[in-house]
C-alpha cells in the first residue's frame, strides 16, 4: 500500500473552505520535474485532466413528448438522421455515427447532437403502424432541446487511455479514423492528449470508478462503468459515461466527419484525480515522453495489424517523427488545445467551490479483454474458389506462343513466373490486343510487373474489393514467397454469387 | 511582389495556347496552381512573382485574348468558430501552408498556400474554405 496522502473528505472541505490546491495535469507534471514529486504530491490536492477527441460510440437518450393523438414512433429521423426506435412510443437514442439518408456522412448524429446544444430547430419525422392506445401512424415537426423532456448523453464508449498511432505503408491514399493517411508511410495519424489523458493520469484506475463525477461535454457527467473494448491491462482502458445534454455546450461537443470514413461526435471529457496517495500522484506526474504508444500499419486489413515501432507522446506532439526510415509528419485527430481547456475549466469549477470530488460506488475492473469477434460460420475463401490448373507464360515466350495459349486454354489472365514458378507479371487478352496493335514482339513489354494478387486464405469480399478499387479483373493467386498457387477471376466470383442465389451456399471442406 | 490570379477561358479558347504565349511574350515565369475544365469554361489559377509592370504586361495579354481575370487576396481561410486546433489539416499540406504552433494553435501561412485542396478532406469540422 502506498503512502496516503489525503482522503477524497478532506479535499472536498478544502473545496468548500475554498483553499483547495487544484492544477492541470501539465501544470502537475511540470511542478513534479521541478520541486520533485514528494513535495509536489503534498502541496496539490487535485490534478485535473482533459481530453478532446472523435469518440464514436457516443450518442444521446432522447424523450420527444407525446404527441395528440400519441404516435408509437417505431421509426424516426431527425434532421434525416435515423433514430434507434427500439424503445417504448417517444424514447429514442441517436448514435453518433447515424448518418443523413439525404445527406451521407457529411451530416450525421454527432451533428444533430451539436445541434441539439447550440438550440437549433431539428426536423423531426417518425413512423408508427398505429396501435389502439398509439393510433397515429405520421408525425412531422420542429423541435428543440427544450422541447425535449430529457436529453441524456450516454456514450459507451469514451476517453481512451491511449490510442494507437496509425501509418500507411501502402501505394495509395486511406482514409481512416485516424485521418488522412498518405502513401509509403507518408504521414502518421494519432489521438490522445498524453499527459492530459484523465484515465492514463490514473492509469492503475484507483480514484476513478463507477460514480466517478467528472467534466463532459461541457457539463457534468459520471462514470456509469467500464466502457466497452475495456483492456486495463494493455492501458487501453476506457469508461462508459453518462450526463445532461441540456446542460452542455456546444463547445465541447463538435459534429464531425471523416473524410470517406463516417460522421462522429468530438467530445471533451475531463476528470478530477485527487492525489489519495503517492502510487496515484506519480501516475499524475507521468510525462508525455513517458507515455507510449504503437506506430501501426493501417494499409494491412486485419484486425491484427503489424506494430511498426513504439513512440512517445512527446516525439508524437512534437509533430515530426521516424518511420521507416524517413522523418515524416504526425498530426493529431485529437485537440490539445481543446483538451487543455477541459483540463482547465475543470479546475476553475473545482477551485471555485462548484464541483465536489466523488468516491467511487464500486471500481472498474481490472480484468477485462478485448476479444475479437468468433467467425463460426463459413466464409467462403480464395483457395476454395481459385483455378489451379491454369496457362502461365515464361519471360522468353513470344507474344504468338502466349495469344495461342490464351486461345487453346480459353484464359484472359496469363501469369508470367521465372523457373521456380515464381510470379513475375502477368499479361491478359488487352495487353496482347496492345502488342499487335504496336507491332510489339516481346512478352517483356508489355507485361504488368506490378501485379496486384490474393492470397489463398483470403476472404472472396477482400478480393471483390480489391477488383473493384484497381478496375482489374483476375488475380494470380500465390503463396508468401510469391509462387503461383492459381488463379481467381470476376467469372469465378460470379459463379459463387449465381450459386448462392439460387440457393445452392457454397459450404467448404474445410 | 506574388500575385496570384484566376483565369477564366471562354470553351472556345481553351484548346489554344494562350498562357503559354503570354509567358513567352511577357517572360514572366508563372506557376500553375491549379486548372479546371468544365462544358462551360476552363478555370486556372496562376502565381508569380514579379514585379507591378510584369503583372501589367501578362494580364494585358491574356485579356487581349479574351480571358477574364480576377485576383485572388485570399487563398485560405480557417473558421476559428469551427477550428478544433487538432492539427489533421498540417500533416496532409505539402507546403507547410498549415502548421501547429508551439501553443497548439493552428497557423496558417498564406503565401506558401498552393490551393490543393487536401486541408479541405482533412477537416473534421469543415473549418476551411478555399479560395480557387
Amino acid at each position: 500500500m502506498d503512502e496516503s496522502l489525503r482522503t477524497i473528505e478532506h479535499i472536498n472541505d478544502k473545496i468548500f473552505k475554498g483553499d483547495v490546491t487544484v492544477l492541470t495535469a501539465e501544470e502537475f507534471v511540470k511542478l513534479a520535474e521541478s520541486s520533485g514529486l514528494e513535495r509536489a504530491a503534498r502541496e496539490v490536492d487535485v490534478v485535473t485532466t482533459g481530453t478532446f477527441g472523435a469518440m464514436c460510440s457516443s450518442g444521446a437518450f432522447l424523450n420527444f413528448g407525446h404527441a395528440d393523438p400519441p404516435i408509437k414512433m417505431t421509426k424516426a429521423w431527425l434532421n434525416d438522421v435515423p433514430v434507434y426506435k427500439g424503445l417504448a412510443a417517444v424514447d429514442g437514442y441517436i448514435g453518433a455515427t447515424a448518418y443523413s439518408e439525404t445527406r451521407g456522412i457529411d451530416y450525421g448524429g454527432g451533428h444533430v447532437i451539436e445541434d441539439l446544444v447550440s438550440g437549433r430547430e431539428i426536423f423531426l419525422r417518425g413512423e408508427g403502424y398505429g396501435t389502439d392506445c398509439y393510433p397515429r401512424k405520421h408525425v412531422e415537426t420542429i423541435i428543440t432541446i427544450e422541447d425535449l423532456n430529457q436529453a441524456v448523453l450516454v456514450n459507451p464508449r469514451n476517453a481512451y487511455q491511449r490510442y494507437f498511432a496509425a501509418t500507411n505503408s501502402s501505394d495509395r491514399t486511406l482514409y481512416t479514423y485516424l485521418g488522412t493517411l498518405l502513401p509509403n508511410y507518408g504521414n502518421i495519424g494519432f489521438s490522445g492528449s498524453g499527459e492530459l489523458s484523465p484515465l492514463y493520469k490514473d492509469r492503475d484506475l484507483e480514484t476513478i470508478g463507477i460514480g466517478t463525477r467528472i467534466f463532459l461535454g461541457g457539463g457534468v457527467g459520471y462514470v456509469i462503468g467500464e466502457g466497452t473494448q475495456h483492456y486495463p491491462s494493455k492501458y487501453l482502458s476506457t469508461i462508459m459515461v453518462a450526463g445532461d445534454l441540456k446542460k452542455m455546450s456546444s463547445e465541447f461537443l463538435k459534429g464531425a466527419t471523416f473524410y470517406k470514413y463516417g460522421a462522429t461526435l468530438y467530445v471533451g471529457v475531463g476528470i478530477p484525480i485527487p492525489l489519495v496517495n503517492m502510487n496515484v500522484a506519480r501516475n499524475a506526474a507521468t510525462p508525455d515522453e513517458q507515455i507510449f504508444t504503437e506506430i501501426i500499419d493501417y494499409s494491412v486489413p486485419s484486425v491484427n495489424r503489424p506494430v511498426l515501432r513504439r513512440v512517445s507522446y512527446r516525439e508524437l506532439k512534437h509533430g515530426l517523427v521516424e518511420v521507416n526510415g524517413r522523418t515524416v509528419k504526425a498530426a493529431s485527430m485529437s485537440s490539445i488545445r481543446k483538451a487543455r481547456e477541459v483540463a482547465e475549466t475543470l479546475k476553475k469549477w473545482i477551485t471555485e467551490g462548484g464541483f465536489l470530488l466523488t468516491r467511487p460506488v464500486a471500481p472498474l475492473s481490472r480484468e477485462s479483454v478485448q476479444k475479437t469477434m468468433p467467425l463460426r460460420k463459413h466464409e467462403p475463401k480464395v483457395a476454395e474458389l481459385m483455378r489451379t490448373r491454369i496457362p502461365t507464360a515464361r519471360l522468353t515466350d513470344s507474344i504468338r506462343e502466349v495469344s495461342a495459349k490464351m486461345v487453346r486454354e480459353n484464359a484472359d489472365h496469363v501469369p508470367v513466373v521465372d523457373e521456380e514458378n515464381r510470379l513475375m507479371g502477368i499479361v491478359t487478352t488487352w495487353d496482347i490486343a496492345k502488342a499487335v496493335a504496336a507491332n510489339v514482339e516481346r512478352l517483356e513489354a508489355i507485361m504488368t510487373r506490378n501485379v496486384i494478387v490474393a492470397k489463398p486464405h483470403e476472404t472472396i469480399d477482400m478480393v471483390a474489393k480489391r477488383m473493384e478499387q484497381y478496375d482489374i479483373t483476375g488475380l494470380p493467386v500465390v503463396d508468401d514467397d510469391n509462387h503461383v498457387l492459381g488463379l481467381i477471376t470476376s467469372a469465378d466470383l460470379s459463379r459463387l454469387l449465381k450459386a448462392s442465389e439460387g440457393g445452392v451456399v457454397v459450404e467448404g471442406q474445410a | 511582389m506574388k500575385v496570384r490570379l484566376e483565369l477564366k477561358y471562354s470553351p472556345t479558347h481553351v484548346n489554344r495556347p494562350i498562357l503559354a504565349r503570354a509567358i513567352l511574350e511577357s517572360g514572366v515565369p508563372v506557376n500553375i496552381l491549379n486548372a479546371r475544365l468544365t462544358a462551360s469554361e476552363g478555370l486556372m489559377t496562376i502565381e508569380m512573382d514579379a514585379d507591378e509592370k510584369a503583372v501589367a504586361k501578362i494580364t494585358e495579354i491574356l485579356r487581349s485574348n479574351g480571358v477574364q481575370i480576377k485576383e485572388i487576396p485570399r487563398y485560405v481561410e480557417i473558421d476559428r468558430n469551427r477550428c478544433i486546433d487538432c492539427g489533421a489539416c498540417t500533416s496532409v499540406c505539402p507546403t507547410d501552408a498549415l502548421t501547429l504552433s508551439h501553443e497548439g494553435r493552428l497557423t496558417v501561412n498564406e503565401e506558401k498556400c498552393v490551393l490543393c485542396g487536401n486541408c479541405l478532406k482533412a477537416c473534421p469540422v469543415k473549418a476551411v474554405t478555399l479560395y480557387r
